[in-house]
């Protein structure tokens, strides 16, 4: 392919030639930033004044902000249209928690760090370890008063019969998300069942933690928002299922609900949670608004966070920790059963 | 949906999946990992599911069988490969296109231009939205 020869440009016409400077001006800074973000994961801060509009760097935070001008009131409506909110309201806490969560958590402890249960049959995955990888390698905020606790290998696999699924699924996780009236009353509890075992630990960290992770931050379960900041990121992320740039993933797309605006809703939470989870483990593979959405949340609670910095930290931490230890010193999840590589 | 699968920074093959399940190689794939992809879809492959329970206030990561004619099916495949340990990256060529076009526009010469062609086979998703959005913003 080739481009517009530069000898094309008459140097006698200054308006051109100014033009055609400008033009590769911005694609300088464009390049600079793009740089930055795959390198450093910095974006809109780092940028320096110039002739590149940072307007679209923004677009998500724009379109927040634009809701914003919505009285909270207002945003409530909107949500209600959108999801149902009488029908969601009957069901449970979530609703609760978005429109009264500061008055519900006034009083509660704060659990600072990650307490995970330890396993006597399994030495080498033992609490100290595993809590570093979590607590070293995400947002301190993200954690901390927000996960209880992880613990591995207590539960069997089997999927309790009241969810009416099929015979052949088995429970990889279980993710308790409130416990009314006690002090873990909004903090999560994920357990990981005995089918979890015959998982790659790297996809059972990088994927499906960072996914309850994401579950542990949303608009109803993050300890940290407001309750107008819950109501802006429901809808922001709403949004995002509508684009035709969204994130594509099966958790987000087999959701299937006769209530459609239940089902949205349901779809926003798993979205939610799926793009975080691509934040932490690769965030390349997301579409930058996207990226925007979660980094402006995660920057909030932990502003020096860098993200592919955590990610190659954490993987090294599995694989110093956990992979290299083998199965028969009591490591249950050393690879096995692992295709051939 | 077009995926690239590496193992130890070593690209193993390329995959197009259809949207009616038809998965095949876009060009001749590592040995091994022909065999275990092909192994793995004629017994059937599984996808994980977030089921979510109002009553009970739990959420259970699930794994369950999912049929070649599940829309859901290519999306399930990535999942599925990703689980297996392979580093899997999906190629997004109509972005790639959107950005050869816009620098069609610029001077030859231009080494921003030149570098950012040389970057773009293997630049990532976000890296692509960003210099899209940036780009079309003008």
């Amino acid at each position: 392919m080739r481009g517009i020869e530069s000898a094309g440009i008459n140097p006698d016409n200054p308006a051109k030639k100014e033009f055609f400077e400008r033009r590769n001006r911005i694609l300088s800074q464009v390049n600079n930033m793009a740089r930055r973000l795959v390198i450093f994961g910095v974006l809109g801060a780092a940028i320096a004044p110039g002739e590149v509009d940072p307007g679209f760097i923004f677009q998500s935070q724009t379109e927040v902000s634009q809701k914003k001008k919505l009285s909270f009131e207002e945003k409530k409506k909107k949500a209600e249209e959108l999801f149902g909110w009488d029908s969601l309201e009957a069901k449970g806490t979530e609703v609760r928690n978005v429109k009264d969560f500061e008055k519900i958590m006034k009083g509660k402890t704060i659990i600072d760090g990650l307490v995970t249960s330890s396993s006597s049959e399994f030495e080498e995955l033992n609490s100290d370890k595993f809590t570093e990888i979590v607590n070293k390698t995400f947002p301190k905020g993200w954690v901390n008063n927000e996960v209880a606790a992880i613990s591995p290998g207590y539960v069997t696999e089997a999927v309790p019969p009241e969810y009416g699924l099929g015979k052949d699924s088995k429970a990889l996780a279980f993710c308790i998300s409130q416990w009314r009236g006690t002090d873990w009353e909004g903090r999560r509890l994920i357990l990981l069942t005995t089918a979890a075992e015959q998982q790659d630990i790297h996809y059972l960290v990088e994927e499906l933690i960072t996914h309850e992770l994401g579950h542990a931050n949303d608009w109803s379960s993050d300890m940290e928002m407001s309750n107008e900041e819950r109501l802006d990121l429901l809808l922001a992320v709403s949004d995002r299922l509508d684009a035709a740039s969204r994130y594509d993933s099966s958790y987000v797309e087999s959701i299937k609900n006769r209530n459609k605006r239940l089902e949205r809703y349901f779809k926003a939470r798993e979205y939610w949670a799926e793009i975080c989870s691509a934040y932490f483990n690769d965030p390349d593979v997301l579409d930058v608004e996207d990226y925007i959405l979660v980094d402006s949340v995660v920057k909030k609670s932990d502003p020096n966070f860098n993200c592919r910095k955590s990610s190659q930290e954490r993987s090294q931490m599995i694989e110093k920790n956990i992979v290299r230890t083998p199965r028969n010193r009591g490591n249950k999840y050393a690879p096995r059963n692992l295709p051939r590589r | 949906m077009l995926l690239e699968i590496f193992q130890d920074d070593r690209k193993l093959a390329t995959l197009e999946i259809s949207s009616n399940g038809e998965v095949r190689f876009t060009a001749k794939p590592n040995k091994d990992f022909e065999e275990f992809i092909l192994s793995r879809l004629r017994h059937g492959i599984t996808q994980l599911r977030d089921v979510y329970n109002y009553d009970t206030s739990f959420s259970i990561i699930m794994e369950e069988p999912i049929k070649e004619t599940n829309p859901s099916f290519p999306l399930a495949v990535r999942q599925f490969l990703e689980r297996a340990g392979y580093k899997v990256i999906e190629k997004h060529p109509e972005a790639e296109k959107e950005i050869r076009d816009i620098l069609a526009d610029f001077p030859d010469d231009n080494p921003d231009r030149a570098d950012i062609l040389k970057r773009l086979p293997e630049m990532g998703y976000l890296e692509q939205t960003f210099l899209l959005g940036a780009l079309k913003s003008k």
